[in-house]
């Protein structure tokens, strides 16, 4: 499955936000965001979920309990497969600094699609 | 190569079957020669920070670099406004393989909400270092030019990240 991060494939937009990404909300895991489309106008980058290592996976939302239709939080998990936590904030710990997390990278990697403009279903 | 202002067409996937995995086939392409490129690539878009600072005189500018499995590099110089949440804008060159040699993709973008501030018809370019080279140079010194459009998308209220 493909997923698209909206923006660039910058170090920063491939980290969690810490204190946004690295809570959940209702119907929603914590994660960094991606959506199954493409807002017009818009730029993205198109990640191959299966591709994705280390226990990062895209958790889609339940929108049973108010999460929204169509869109992911990718994150590592344990084997619990509950969102590690302590993964999660070292990752967005990361954001900022210049230096691009292991996981990061991982996710560079599972870039099937740079670059991706408009509505892409 | 021109900026492009028409409205973004839907991409079917199949239109990029040309991005395959970074391999052999452009082996003369080492990571040493990405290095030089990024390089020549982040002097150019050094040129945007005073031009730019005289309109938004609290930018920050950083620069960096991105590498994947289906692209080369990603060179890249991020202007934001410390303590706003206006969405930073990034200026980038992304290389990557395609069908018959490397693509060249340059732009204007919002770092994390991708709206297209500027952006240029993508080029293929011959798997050849000095064709590279110069298609490089050429694109950032045109995106050196667009101070202008970066200082306004930092100014524009709208484009506040949640």
């Amino acid at each position: 499955m493909i997923v698209y991060i909206w923006g660039n494939l910058t170090i920063d937009n491939f980290t969690p936000r810490p204190g946004k990404d690295t809570v959940g909300k209702p119907g929603q895991a914590a994660g960094l965001s991606a959506s199954d489309a493409i807002p017009p106008g818009r730029k993205a980058q198109g990640v191959d979920t299966e591709k994705l290592k280390q226990q990062l996976i895209a958790i889609a939302d339940d929108v049973s309990h108010g999460g929204l239709t169509g869109h992911f939080s990718i994150a590592p998990v344990g084997d619990d497969g509950r969102v590690d936590m302590l993964q999660l904030e070292d990752w967005a710990n990361a954001r900022g600094s210049g230096a691009s997390h292991p996981l990061t990278q991982i996710l560079l990697d599972a870039v099937v699609l740079p670059n991706v403009k408009g509505d892409v279903q | 190569m021109n900026p492009t202002n028409d409205p973004v067409q839907p991409v079917a996937h199949g239109e990029y079957a040309g991005h395959v995995e970074v391999r052999a086939g452009a082996a003369e392409l080492s990571q040493e020669f990405w290095t030089s490129i990024d390089n020549a690539i982040q002097q150019e878009l050094a040129a945007l920070d005073v031009p730019i600072r005289r309109t938004v005189a609290s930018v920050r500018a950083v620069a960096g670099r991105t590498s994947g499995k289906v692209f080369y590099l990603c060179s890249y110089r991020t202007f934001s406004k410390p303590g706003s949440d206006v969405d930073p804008v990034v200026v980038s060159i992304t290389f990557a393989p395609a069908q018959g040699g490397v693509s060249l993709e340059a732009g204007v973008t919002g770092e994390s909400g991708g709206d297209l501030i500027r952006s240029f018809p993508a080029l293929t370019l011959p798997v050849s270092k000095e064709e590279v080279v110069w298609a490089a140079r050429a694109a950032a010194r045109e995106l050196g030019d667009l101070a202008d459009s970066v200082a306004a998308a930092l100014q524009d209220d709208s484009r506040v990240i949640e």
